[in-house]
């Protein structure tokens, strides 16, 4: 049985519809990530799931019990706020012990376990002052911790890392994942850094103006996308989509765009041959995956112009222009068409992706 | 150039906030002025700033009205006036209406303020329609009431004047209070609320100790216009209940007309419980206890 | 090139504590320098000084070769953009992106043709009208740096200007950002933490810590060529692995050992025998499945999928190396062999941090991935 199950789930506020038919379920253990942008109704959802908002329409399922009619504290989850929302007049101690207080634990139990969270969090010389006095990092920590003492049969976590600091966020994103592996605990993240998102989990909702796109493993989402939101939005830099129309020539499909033309795969074509696009394709191939060179060649055969170059140290991102469009290449740091005003490209066909223009979504 | 215009500037603002200065508390130095004064110098024209030769004769009729006619009695050119009650009634009455309105008027609004911000009762602008009641003038609304609270048997009692202070100041207490609740995000009675406590608990117990400074700003505010409210106190009162404006107004003699040094020590004196009250509580306006908190 | 700015021994002190200290470094006209470090490190604090915010306690800040440190903020003609935007939200963008012209008594025509130009730049034409209260996070941005552009300052400074925006916004806006000012010549001067923004984005960077600067150059040169390990570590995304290793010296030749892997590389150089520290980039760590000269074997502890590649940790002694593989190369709890291309590793000296320079740091013997 999955630990948590969301059910069609609805919520509007006035006249603003935060969640529309949002489902996904979610294994005991797992860490399953809610990606997408500002608003799209990620904290709205772990709100209702918690219980601060009564859901609408639709059913929360913990542990094969509905809890849409129990208050917050009796669906036994934990979550963790955006804000933080620490309790500004307790100390560090008194806010990491709280949840544990309302359950009539000893208070020597209670100081161990406190102790112990603060311990893995490395926060011991912060719990005896307040708030106020403590650094963005600190704050986020003790929030953490308040989180994890008690983590109930979900945890929810909203956006923990987004207020910190770039190289904090790296340096925490793995000790989450050694504190995920230790403590085999449920935990649904919520995050708009797709970077995270796919680093840190086994299972990825992605969600855009309350409506879920696709759901599936990190893998799943990247290869295999669902349609042109989700492959814009995961990976850096996003998937190319070029705008095409297709074309027979002799017996071979091809996809012609405005400075391009390429052969459509055998599996493509036999696909968009039983339900054809009624307003055309968009030919997609994300960065890492186009071919680029100094000379043409028949691999090579599409003329771009190399607008821009940015060096990232491990791999440089060429930005050309090709036609209309602007394409996005990724190459070897040390390739020396960085240099170069011209280039050549070539889109490989097990690695091409097709769009259907009339549904957005990708023919598959 | 601009020195010079600066120069004249400086010293226009300086002349308007002194004026502004003796505007606002010449009333006040008049009142206390007036309640030292002697029966001829109450009306004296040209005004008399400073009486020579104070007497504390308002107040004994505050206070003490039977020994005051007598003292009276000795003195050459006295004044005639009505014996009215003790001024302590007047106080007592006071103080029990008042006290007992601004902790209803507190306690509900709190409520509905809460009731108003985390749940939405009412839709968007329910504050706001609250408030707009209270922009009718009392005195178009005086008559239905003493026809209403006559009906039911509240003329001149506690409950009935009670009930409607706190009736008027409700719609203040709601719109101030509100603001506060709004300053507190909803994630920390929410945080509360997870981790063990039922809703209100977690508004009770978080949110409010938070606000608390604004909280007991609004009581002394509803606090005074229940203390100097007098329409009410006037037309649903029948003598049995005196407040302190009414026994303001009370003394008035046949004779001499109002008396208006002893009005001047009435109120003077009246003036003193609000003092306290407002010293009272300035240590608990507090602000700031949220930072730190919260990420904005 | 023209330097545009320079600061020279600039110093600011809060307290006793030195916020900045004797920093010292130029910006060329139509340059793109970043200032990046951890928080605190005193990147805001100089760009206050610079705008004129701030008052500095010590050095001078000379923008056109004019020293401005006695100029209040308006007269030294530079433009700002915070990380909470400024836009005015009564007014429409138009209006907001007139306001610097009006102020400086350009005329109505000018103004209205110089707005139209710009906004087609910033991609804000559909915008004009619109209210400035009513946009969204990446308009608001855009419209404030159309705000503070239109005036042509002589330098442009940003302070974390993306920090509030998602990350794909932020990635995108990037690029707009970086062809405006190459467009317009505008000298930018910006502060971030991200090191991929400043990476992605500038000229040249500047990498501070503690109020000092550590270390200013390309791109290029500050990713592989850190003059020390704070440098090596703040720069890269995954961060370099910083792994403890002996130096043995013979004359002017010295060699690397690490433990567990033996000799891992020979160079000449001037560094004491003795425990000392290798940086190696998680793009160096060759891993395989076949057993190879000079690797050890060792386990998948974790496994970080970013799609077009996938970062192993692996367990070495009580630590974990960072190894960046192609996708699918291997499961957690796989044995596989690790070993380091030790071209562009880097000798770490225990105790100053320093990064020696290493002639011809030449691996032993090894596989190339």
């Amino acid at each position: 049985m999955q630990k948590i199950v969301i059910n069609a789930l609805g919520k509007s506020f006035d006249t603003v519809t935060a969640l529309d038919d949002v489902s996904f379920g979610v294994e005991t253990g797992q860490l399953f990530c809610v990606l997408g942008p500002t608003n799209a109704g990620k904290s709205t959802l772990l709100k209702t799931i918690a219980g601060l908002y009564r859901a609408d329409r639709g059913e929360i399922v913990i542990d094969g019990e509905t809890v849409n009619y129990l208050l917050p504290h009796e669906r036994r989850v934990s979550l963790l706020f955006q804000n933080m929302a620490l309790f500004p007049t307790l100390t560090g101690f008194q806010n990491i012990a709280f949840p544990l207080r309302t359950g009539g634990l000893a208070e020597s139990e209670i100081k161990e376990k406190v102790g112990a969270i603060a311990r893995l969090l490395k926060i011991e010389q912060i719990l005896d002052r307040r708030p106020a006095t403590f650094s963005g990092g600190e704050q986020q920590r003790v929030a953490i911790g308040r989180a994890l003492v008690q983590p109930g049969r979900v945890l929810m976590l909203d956006e923990p890392l987004t207020n910190l600091d770039a190289r904090l966020r790296i340096e925490l994103r793995i000790e989450f994942k050694k504190l995920h592996k230790e403590l085999g605990q449920t935990i649904i993240y919520v995050t708009h850094d797709q970077v995270e998102a796919m680093s840190l989990s086994d299972r990825i909702a992605i969600l855009d103006s309350g409506r879920l796109h696709q759901v599936g493993t990190p893998n799943e989402v990247y290869h295999t996308p669902a349609n042109r939101f989700v492959a814009e939005f995961i990976g850096s830099p996003p998937m190319n989509l070029m705008n095409a129309e297709l074309n027979k020539n002799d017996s071979t499909l091809y996809a012609i765009g405005k400075g391009f033309a390429v052969p459509i795969s055998s599996r493509h074509t036999a696909l968009l041959n039983a339900s054809p696009p009624r307003n055309g394709i968009a030919v997609g191939i994300r960065p890492e995956n186009i071919e680029v060179s100094g000379a043409e060649s028949p691999r090579n055969p599409i003329a771009a112009d190399v607008i821009w170059v940015e060096s990232l140290g491990s791999k440089s991102i060429l930005s050309l222009q090709v036609g209309d469009a602007l394409v996005r290449a990724v190459v070897k740091p040390t390739d020396p068409i960085q240099k170069e005003r011209r280039a050549w490209i070539g889109f490989p066909l097990q690695a091409q992706h097709i769009l259907d223009l009339g549904t957005e979504c990708f023919v598959r | 150039m601009t020195s010079r215009f600066a120069f004249i500037g400086l010293w226009l603002r300086r002349a308007a906030v002194i004026a502004a200065m003796l505007i606002g508390l010449f009333p006040i130095f008049w009142l206390v002025s007036t309640s030292f004064k002697p029966y001829d110098e109450w009306q004296h024209w040209p005004p008399v700033w400073v009486s020579s030769s104070p007497t504390l004769q308002n107040y004994r009729i505050v206070f003490a009205p039977q020994a005051a006619q007598t003292f009276a009695a000795k003195q050459k050119g006295s004044i005639d006036y009505k014996v009215s009650a003790s001024a302590w009634k007047a106080f007592r009455d006071s103080a029990i209406i008042s006290v007992c309105a601004t902790l209803l008027s507190i306690i509900f609004g709190t409520l509905a303020a809460y009731s108003i911000v985390r749940y939405r009762t009412g839709g968007r602008n329910y504050a706001f329609q609250f408030l707009m009641v209270r922009m009718f003038p009392p005195i178009a609304v005086v008559v239905p009431m003493l026809v209403f609270f006559s009906l039911l048997r509240l003329i001149d009692t506690f409950p009935g004047l009670i009930l409607a202070y706190t009736a008027f100041t409700l719609p203040f207490s709601i719109w101030m209070i509100r603001s506060f609740i709004e300053e507190v995000p909803e994630e920390l009675e929410g945080a509360a609320m997870i981790y063990g406590m039922r809703p209100l608990q977690a508004f009770l117990r978080v949110t409010l100790p938070l606000i608390r400074g604004g909280v007991l700003a609004t009581a002394l505010f509803v606090f005074i216009l229940n203390w100097s409210e007098f329409l009410f106190a006037l037309t649903l009162t029948t003598g049995g209940i005196v407040t302190v404006t009414l026994q303001v107004a009370n003394y008035v003699s046949a004779s001499s007309g109002k008396l208006y040094g002893v009005q001047a020590a009435m109120g003077t004196i009246s003036t003193i419980p609000v003092i306290i009250f407002g010293y009272l509580i300035q240590r608990h306006l507090v602000r700031g206890l949220t930072f730190g908190a919260i990420k904005r | 090139m023209e330097a545009k700015l320079e600061l020279k021994e600039l110093t600011k002190r809060f307290g006793t504590v030195g916020a900045v200290s004797g920093l010292s470094l130029i910006a060329r006209e139509g340059e793109f320098l970043s200032l990046v470090g951890p928080s605190g490190c005193g990147k805001s604090t100089t760009l206050a000084m610079i705008a004129g915010l701030l008052q500095a306690d010590g050095g001078d800040i000379v923008i056109d070769k004019r020293v401005v440190n006695d100029l209040p903020a308006q007269q030294r003609g530079v433009g700002l953009v915070f990380q909470d935007y400024a836009v005015f939200t009564s007014l429409s963008v138009e209006a907001n992106l007139a306001f610097g012209l009006e102020v400086r008594g350009v005329s109505r025509v000018a103004r209205k043709k110089l707005v139209k130009a710009l906004a087609e730049q910033l991609n804000l034409t559909s915008l004009l009208k619109r209210r400035g209260g009513s946009l969204n996070m990446s308009e608001m941005q855009r419209v404030a740096l159309a705000r503070v552009l239109i005036v042509e300052p002589k330098l442009l400074l940003l302070d974390e200007p993306m920090s509030n925006l998602d990350a794909s916004v932020r990635a995108s806006l990037r690029g707009e950002l970086r062809q405006i000012q190459r467009a317009r010549g505008q000298t930018v001067f910006y502060v971030t933490h991200d090191q991929a923004e400043a990476l992605s984005m500038s000229d040249r960077i500047a990498v501070m810590r503690g109020g000092k600067l550590l270390q200013i150059g390309t791109p290029e040169e500050i990713y592989q060529r850190p003059s020390n390990r704070f440098v090596a570590e703040f720069i890269g995304d995954p961060p370099i692995n910083v792994i403890a290793c002996d130096v043995r010296r013979d004359g002017g030749s010295i060699a690397v050992d690490v433990p567990g892997f033996g000799n891992v590389a020979v160079g000449r150089g001037i560094i004491d025998e003795g425990r000392h520290l290798i940086g190696v980039r998680p793009h160096d760590v060759i891993v395989g499945h076949a057993s190879t000269p000079g690797a050890i074997q060792t386990t998948v502890r974790f496994i970080e999928n970013f799609g077009a590649e996938h970062v192993l940790h692996l367990e070495y002694l009580n630590e974990l190396i960072r190894a960046t593989t192609v996708p699918g190369f291997a499961h957690v709890g796989a044995n596989v062999y690790m070993g380091f291309d030790m071209t562009h590793a880097h000798l770490i000296e225990a105790g100053t941090d320093r990064i020696v320079p290493i002639d011809a740091l030449s691996p032993n013997a090894k596989d190339r991935h």
